[in-house]
């Protein structure tokens, strides 16, 4: 890592706040995408038994 | 350590009671040794039942226990060993790294990682108390196949519920980690420049997002099958056991990379450290990966060539199964090369890294033997399998955790462990484990089927050879338990905070041990500090 006194504008502690609640806030909405994901494949795995399940279904008697 | 650009008081330690500590932790290194507490009890527990296992074969004819509950310890070894084991030691380790290595003061979502930890010891205690119901524990194998599962006693339901808890733990332990990773990276840790620990978790996530759902979907179906009615399995009522396996496995194959992809980032930590080299081609190492984990999805028949698949569809899933071979060959292929005129030094973590790359390449060998149709109905059922699982799992897996904890652990304690100890850790084990699973494949050629606590007299040496490497293995991991704890509570050598002389990363930069939060402002990252990935050397 580089040391800071290289010239460069510091950030002051505002905009590192914000920085930091930019990136919770996106972190939550990928978190959500990802979860998501998830369900659809578990639905889908139903979906998919229920599909071959009903093609094969023969009533109790 | 750098000075950081800004301070930001938000993060501040405070004192926390013990409960609080270790009860209501949001922190990151907390969950993690939470996680690794969790998994080396669980090693012990699992352990425990193959200890039984193999003393019940230690000779032909019935020994210790009725054929029942043989059946029960070797269904609930599977379970306790994948989803108490190797699967929580490798998010253990996640926790712990990821933020260390990518420059962020903590996970993305630390409350939801406290409630991924604290559904395992629930889920764990609803799946072992069914030893003690009526009727047992579920006794139909880790692969849990109906119609066999749906004749155990009402313990099923407590099987399908523990499952549920662990895909809810893997999957919600994945989100954060992929919302760490693409979200709370340190300006100047591009992916391409990030460690291979964090890429083969980033794609591990994916894995279980993808896969860890389509079980809780196959076990949900069991559970309606058992409880409610359906016929979803049930052949008679016009349902398909097969369509369970070809769920299962879809579930399946994925999982054994999830256990082990972990492990492949682990080994490309280790290797270039004490090659004192960068990665040998690191973008390759990075695609490799994700082409495994791509393939993973294309290959599950490959466990069911027995069943009556058409023709066609074997032929597909052998050459498909045969493909992973190539990425795979990279990856060892790369870490030799790493090695290959590199300064090398044997310290404890390099021994193990190179017992898995030889260990992990057996187990890898008898797996594309088995990808061969014609060869796998001689293979299918018998103890080759058990030899093969075992190599990649024990040599592979759970190898590379042992190695990161010898990697990591001074940095996580801030002392040095016992060389000489940690060493015959290494030696005693790699020597036993192959005692115990190299057997196994002569026994499973000669035909001895897997799951059987009796088998015929033809068998009796070979697996009095594998028991005894059992025992063996088994007594030397307390080795592990000594030099942990000492290491932890007693060990007075300090550790830098670059603990090995060539290790490159952030989490080095930070002292041993490491501070309760790892870097509570986003640190300044120049390409020098990476150079462990080899990010700059393309």
């Amino acid at each position: 890592m580089s040391q800071p006194d290289d010239g460069q504008p510091k950030p002051s502690v505002d905009e590192a706040l914000r920085a930091a609640e930019r990136r919770k806030a996106s972190a939550r909405r990928t978190a959500w995408i990802i979860a998501g994901i998830a369900i659809a494949f578990f639905v889908a795995s139903l979906v998919h038994g229920h599909l071959v399940g009903i093609s094969n279904w023969v009533p109790p008697h | 350590m750098s000075t950081p650009a800004v301070e930001v008081g938000h993060y501040q330690e405070h004192h926390q009671s013990f409960f609080e500590r270790w009860f209501m932790s949001t922190n990151h290194k907390d969950i993690g040794t939470l996680y690794l507490c969790f998994s080396f009890l669980m090693l012990f527990v699992g352990g425990s039942f193959a200890m039984l296992i193999r003393a019940e074969l230690f000779e032909p004819g019935m020994q210790l226990m009725q054929p029942y509950f043989f059946n029960e310890l070797t269904a609930m070894h599977g379970l306790v060993m994948i989803f108490g084991v190797i699967m929580p030691a490798f998010v253990g380790l996640a926790n712990w790294m990821i933020p260390m290595q990518i420059g962020a003061p903590d996970m993305a979502l630390p409350r939801l990682n406290n409630l991924s930890f604290w559904l395992l010891p629930f889920a764990f205690i609803l799946l072992l108390s069914t030893f003690f119901m009526p009727g047992g524990a579920p006794a139909a194998g880790w692969t849990m196949y109906p119609p066999l599962v749906l004749q155990g006693g009402e313990s099923i339901a407590f099987l399908i519920f523990s499952i549920h808890l662990l895909g809810i733990s893997s999957v919600l332990g994945s989100i954060n980690i992929i919302a760490t990773i693409l979200n709370m990276r340190a300006p100047g840790v591009d992916l391409m420049k990030m460690s291979m620990f964090c890429w083969s978790w980033l794609i591990t996530s994916f894995l279980v997002i993808a896969v860890m759902p389509v079980l809780s979907g196959a076990v949900t179906m069991v559970l309606f099958d058992r409880f409610f009615g359906t016929n979803f399995f049930n052949a008679a009522a016009g349902g398909d056991p097969v369509m369970y396996q070809h769920v299962f496995w879809f579930f399946g194959h994925p999982e054994v990379y999830i256990m082990i992809l972990p492990a492949f980032g682990i080994i490309s930590e280790i290797v270039p450290t004490f090659a004192r080299k960068p990665l040998f081609g690191y973008r390759a190492m990075v695609y490799a990966i994700a082409c495994i984990a791509f393939l993973s999805f294309l290959v599950w028949s490959h466990h069911m060539f027995t069943v009556g698949l058409p023709l066609g569809a074997e032929v597909f899933f052998m050459y498909a199964t045969m493909l992973i071979a190539v990425p795979t060959g990279v990856k060892i292929f790369n870490w030799v090369t790493t090695m290959w005129k590199g300064s090398l030094s044997f310290e404890t973590p390099m021994l193990w890294a190179i017992g898995f790359i030889v260990l992990f390449s057996i187990g890898g060998f008898s797996g594309v033997m088995m990808a061969l149709v014609p060869a796998d109905f001689q293979y299918y059922g018998t103890y080759f399998i058990v030899a093969h699982f075992h190599y990649v799992l024990v040599g592979g897996a759970l190898f590379s955790i042992i190695g990161a904890t010898y990697y990591w652990l001074p940095k996580w304690s801030g002392h040095m462990y016992s060389g000489f100890w940690s060493k015959l850790h290494f030696w005693s084990s790699v020597i036993s484990v192959n005692v115990l699973f190299f057997p196994q494949q002569f026994l499973g050629f000669a035909g001895m089927p897997r799951r059987i606590p009796d088998y015929n007299v033809a068998f009796a040496n070979w697996n009095m050879v594998s028991s005894i490497g059992g025992f063996w293995f088994g007594a030397t991991q307390l080795i592990f338990v000594g030099v942990v704890i000492h290491c932890v509570f007693f060990s007075r050598a300090k550790a830098s905070s670059r603990v090995w002389e060539h290790a490159y990363g952030l989490e080095w930069t930070l002292p041993s041990p490491a501070p309760h939060h790892s870097f509570t402002v986003p640190p300044v990252v120049d390409d020098s500090q990476l150079v462990q990935t080899g990010a700059t050397a393309h």
